[in-house]
C-alpha cells in the first residue's frame, strides 16, 4: 500500500525534500514506515528516538497501523523542547 | 482566534479580541526573540509550523482552558518565518474575572502550546545555525 510521508524543519533539511511516498506491506505501522523511510535516509537513524508522529492533526504512537493514502508526518521535538508522544 | 500568522503580532489587538465586560483583567504574554541564546550572538529566528495542526493544537489548549479555568475568552497567536531581534513569536491574551486567574491560565497556555504545537525554531547566529531541541538531540 501507498503511504505519504511529510518531514518538517530538520528532518526536511536533513533528507533534502519535504514529502516521500512509500510502499509498505498491509498492516504496517508507525514503527514499519519510519524503518523504512531510515533505510533510505540513514542519516535520520539517530533522530529516531526523539522523532515524533502525527496523522491528520493528531500525534499518533508507533504501533499504530497505517492504511492506505494516508500522510504520515515525521517531527523533531516542537519548539518548546519537551518530549510528548500522547496529546 | 487560534492562528499562525505570517505578520508582526500586535499585543493591543490581542487584548481586543478577547475584550469582555465581565472581565476584571486581561493577560497579554508575547514571547519575543532573545539577542543571545546559550552564549552566542542570534541574527535571527526562524519559525516553521504545520500550520493546520498547530492550529488545531491551539483550539484544544483554548479547550482545556474552559475546562480548567471555565474561560472562553482567549486568544493564541504563533508567527511564522523569519523574525528579527525583539520581535514577538508568539501571542496569547486571556480574559478572566480576577487577575490571578488571568496570569494563570496565560501560564498554563503558553507552557501547553511549548509542549504540544507543531511549530519549530531554528536559531541562526553569527556562527552558524541550529534547529531547537532536547537535550540528547542530535545536532
Amino acid at each position: 500500500m501507498r503511504v505519504d510521508v511529510r518531514l518538517f524543519a530538520r528532518y526536511r533539511e536533513v533528507v533534502g525534500v519535504d514529502r516521500l511516498r512509500l510502499e509498505l506491506p498491509a498492516g504496517a505501522t508507525v514503527e514499519t514506515a519510519w524503518a523504512e523511510v531510515v533505510r533510505g535516509y540513514p542519516a535520520l537513524a539517530p533522530f529516531g528516538p526523539h522523532t515524533l508522529f502525527a496523522v491528520g492533526q493528531d500525534y499518533v504512537g508507533r504501533d499504530r497501523p497505517l492504511e492506505a493514502g494516508e500522510e504520515l508526518c515525521l517531527f523533531p521535538p516542537v519548539s518548546g523542547g519537551r518530549h510528548v508522544s500522547n496529546h | 482566534m487560534y492562528r499562525i500568522i505570517d505578520r508582526p503580532i500586535s499585543a493591543d489587538e490581542l487584548g481586543e479580541l478577547v475584550a469582555d465586560p465581565a472581565a476584571g483583567g486581561i493577560c497579554v504574554f508575547l514571547g519575543v526573540v532573545r539577542d543571545t541564546t546559550r552564549g552566542r550572538r542570534v541574527r535571527y529566528l526562524e519559525y516553521e509550523a504545520h500550520v493546520p495542526m498547530a492550529e488545531s493544537k491551539m483550539k484544544e489548549i483554548g479547550g482545556e482552558l474552559a475546562e480548567r479555568f471555565g474561560l472562553h475568552r482567549v486568544a493564541m497567536v504563533h508567527r511564522i518565518g523569519r523574525l528579527a531581534i525583539g520581535e514577538a513569536s508568539v501571542g496569547i491574551a486571556v480574559a478572566a474575572p480576577h487577575r490571578r486567574m488571568a496570569f494563570e491560565a496565560c501560564q498554563y497556555a503558553i507552557d501547553r502550546l511549548k509542549a504540544v504545537v507543531p511549530i519549530w525554531k531554528k536559531e541562526v547566529f553569527e556562527d552558524g545555525e541550529v534547529w531547537v531541541g532536547p537535550a540528547g538531540f542530535p545536532s
